[in-house]
């Protein structure tokens, strides 16, 4: 993914316009980060240069706490304690 | 409005859909009949991507229209593919990293009942036997949606797998549906009456094609928003 994504990217739920960008590991292109709503507090993962934009009953845990326990230190603190649909108390 | 009990339901979950395309990815593409090749590229030809311009494909599979439309837009354009299987996205991503089109290319994870664009978002939006794999009360959304993210000017161009309500049904046409109920996760996709559809979603035909694949109707269709 590309940062010039974010200028289109919009909550699938809440559709709250600008969203919030955490780049964790960044290549030529972003490799993992992190996508947040401020409006909703939901985030969304981006995975090998992928953003995963689902609504909640299609977010796996499977995938998402791995990828939340990773990233712990680097999460807002925000979205590690209260995000939507899963946070700390998740795992 | 569209009779629903004409149109056969959708019965497995879209979390079973996802891992099943997940599965078939590495497949999909020795499946796909040339019937189905020749009206995506109808429908591709029908949609006159223009250089510079930012555009978006609903289920975007394995990436065979994603690279069309990846050169139809050169280098100051865009091509945005979403899908719900990470499988097809992973696949369509070494295809566009493989011809050196990554730097106009994006590729999202999600649900074409819930896309997360702003609205006014892209010039064209391009949506390939996809359609007709959603239920018939999410069918409408998928349409909603497509219209929220187009631009003012913006064009949809649809192909699906098509039946007519006032032809008589030919004996394909109730076999696939016959195994489209006894076998809903398999055989996931089902004609859906699309002109009908498209028009009571507000979007205007402006050019049609019919193919046939398997002996059954593909429509082409090219759309603009009413309003």
């Amino acid at each position: 993914m590309k940062k010039k994504l974010m200028d289109i990217l919009a909550c699938p739920i809440c559709k709250h316009y600008p969203l919030d960008l955490n780049v964790f590991e960044e290549k030529d292109e972003i490799v993992e980060g992190l996508i947040t709503c401020q409006q909703c507090g939901r985030w969304y993962p981006i995975i090998d240069e992928i953003p995963f934009m689902l609504p909640d009953e299609l977010r796996d845990g499977k995938d998402d706490l791995p990828f939340l326990k990773k990233w712990k230190t680097k999460f807002p603190e925000k979205y590690l304690k209260e995000g939507k649909p899963f946070s700390e108390k998740s795992i | 409005m569209t009779d629903e009990s004409d149109v056969s339901p959708v019965t497995r979950s879209k979390s079973e859909a996802k891992s099943a395309y997940d599965r078939l990815s590495r497949w999909y593409d020795l499946l796909a009949s040339r019937g189905e090749e020749k009206a995506k590229k109808t429908g591709l030809r029908e949609l006159a991507v223009e250089v510079g311009k930012t555009v978006l494909e609903v289920g975007c599979g394995t990436g065979s229209s994603m690279e069309t439309l990846a050169e139809s837009v050169g280098e100051d354009g865009e091509v945005v593919g979403i899908d719900l299987s990470i499988g097809m996205l992973s696949i369509t991503q070494k295809r566009i990293k493989k011809v050196k089109l990554s730097d106009r290319v994006e590729l999202v994870c999600s649900d074409a009942a819930n896309l997360p664009f702003k609205e006014d978002s892209f010039k064209a939006v391009f949506m390939s036997f996809t359609l007709e794999l959603f239920d018939t009360p999410e069918i409408p959304l998928v349409l909603f949606e497509c219209k929220r993210v187009l631009n003012k000017d913006g064009r949809l161009s649809v192909v699906a797998m098509s039946k007519n309500k006032t032809e008589k049904d030919t004996f394909t046409m109730r076999l696939y549906e016959w195994m489209h109920r006894r076998l809903p996760k398999y055989v996931d996709c089902r004609p859906i009456p699309l002109q009908e559809i498209l028009k009571n979603a507000g979007f205007i035909v402006t050019s049609q094609e019919q193919f046939s694949t398997w002996r059954l109707p593909i429509i082409v269709a090219l759309t603009k928003k009413t309003h």
